[in-house]
């Protein structure tokens, strides 16, 4: 399988206190990956260095394709409305004006936002909201998609209307998905496998493979 | 009393002076801004800006416009309100933009967005209700200041109308515009200022 992310023996401390240590793991092609552990234990500190965002200490992170990121609050724009916040990746990128309207036409439609497009944040609930942002992240067609704890603060209904999107989308289009979350139930639907990983610093404790694999 | 020139035409110059340096002071507040996340030496060059600007009195600046453009020309106090109100709307507007990055920066630098469009789409509209709460304070402190500068050198205004008040020795005159520039802050305030910041704040919610 191609492997989309390859992460070996990653270490990352802040000031005094090592938060990662000597984590390694890699993505293949269509799959999903769940990094489970405690609140504070730096599951959201790899997403960020797989996103490029923070530099490891030691180890090498090598990523395969175009990156989608979604993190835990979704940092939507408060002065543009959802059509706007999901088509500006694309307009950064000067993606073709038309081929961005039809894919947010597209994912609109799959996520269940189409009424909410005209919007602002404040005047949606907060499940639109994540799928506004999750919509965001896929916008440009990434190869992999980085979910930072995405059922965080919704009810129970948007947690499971989430989850079949997610799902609907991995089908659809067999994108590689590194999913971090505190709740290993959370995992079973979503993810291939999961990685436990200890409280600080993060290590890989235990691999839990649940076999939802699509490809 | 009578003056040289009736009362609305003193206060349509004083509101003119302040409205005409406040908007220049802002047009300077979005290019120093701009600048400042252009590059790290131009947003050097920024910070020096402003703190040089900051240290320089009102009544400094007054003499020098005065001595610059003349004691009869229109352009002392609207220079006055400019170079004082610049630091005010420049000084929170840029830690508007620092508080806008440390929120957005990441998501960003994900989306791939240049130095160009980070101004753009970020740090511009998200400065916004910083520039509106500078607004309340630039204006506040633009009024004042417009008022000194048309007293030294201006051929009306309130600033002018209280010291041409003060030289026939009318304190009933003094007084008068005195209260007519409280007014006219207190308009000002609760009819433009405020309500523009509550949309502000909304903006950001």
């Amino acid at each position: 399988m191609d492997e989309l992310v390859s992460v070996k023996n990653i270490s990352k401390a802040f000031g005094n206190e090592l938060i990662i240590s000597d984590v390694s793991f890699t993505l293949h092609k269509g799959e999903a990956l769940g990094l489970v552990g405690p609140n504070g234990a730096g599951k959201s500190t790899m997403l960020r260095i797989i996103a490029g965002l923070v530099k490891p200490d030691k180890g090498d992170v090598r990523v395969n394709g175009r990156l989608g990121y979604t993190p835990q609050e979704n940092l939507l724009l408060p002065w543009f409305n959802l059509k706007e916040n999901i088509l500006l990746p694309a307009r950064l990128l000067k993606i073709d004006k038309r081929e961005a309207e039809r894919m947010l036409r597209e994912l609109s439609e799959a996520l269940g936002i189409s009424e909410h497009l005209e919007k602002k944040v404040r005047e949606v609930s907060g499940g639109t909201a994540r799928k506004a942002a999750l919509a965001r992240s896929l916008i440009t067609s990434p190869d992999i998609l980085l979910l930072d704890e995405p059922y965080v603060g919704l009810d129970v209904d948007s947690v499971k209307s989430l989850q079949k999107s997610l799902m609907n989308l991995r089908k659809e289009t067999g994108i590689g998905m590194i999913i971090v979350s505190h709740q290993l139930d959370e995992m079973r639907e979503i993810s291939d496998r999961a990685l436990v990983l200890s409280y600080r610093p993060a290590r890989v404790v235990r691999e839990i493979k649940w076999g939802n694999s699509t490809s | 009393m009578e003056g040289p020139r009736p009362i609305f035409l003193n206060i349509g110059k004083t509101l003119a002076n302040t409205i005409a340096g406040f908007l220049i002071s802002l047009g300077l507040t979005l290019i120093a801004i701009a600048l400042y996340h252009l590059n790290d030496h131009l947003a050097a060059f920024v910070e020096a800006l402003n703190t040089f600007i900051q240290s320089v009195s009102a009544l400094i600046w007054t003499l020098i416009f005065l001595l610059i453009f003349g004691l009869t020309s229109i352009l002392p106090p609207i220079s006055v309100v400019a170079a004082t109100s610049f630091p005010i709307l420049l000084t929170l507007s840029l830690n508007g933009s620092k508080v806008v990055l440390e929120k957005y920066g990441d998501i960003a630098k994900v989306m791939r967005a240049q130095k160009l469009q980070l101004i753009k789409y970020f740090v511009m509209p998200g400065i916004v209700p910083y520039i509106a709460s500078g607004s309340r304070a630039a204006v506040g402190n633009s009024l004042r200041i417009s008022v000194v500068a048309e007293a030294l050198g201006s051929s009306g205004g309130v600033g002018y109308m209280l010291v041409y008040c003060y030289n026939l020795g009318y304190k009933g005159g003094v007084f008068a515009w005195s209260l007519v520039l409280i007014a006219l802050m207190m308009l000002v305030d609760g009819i433009v200022l405020r309500p523009l910041e509550r949309w502000a704040r909304n903006w950001m919610s």
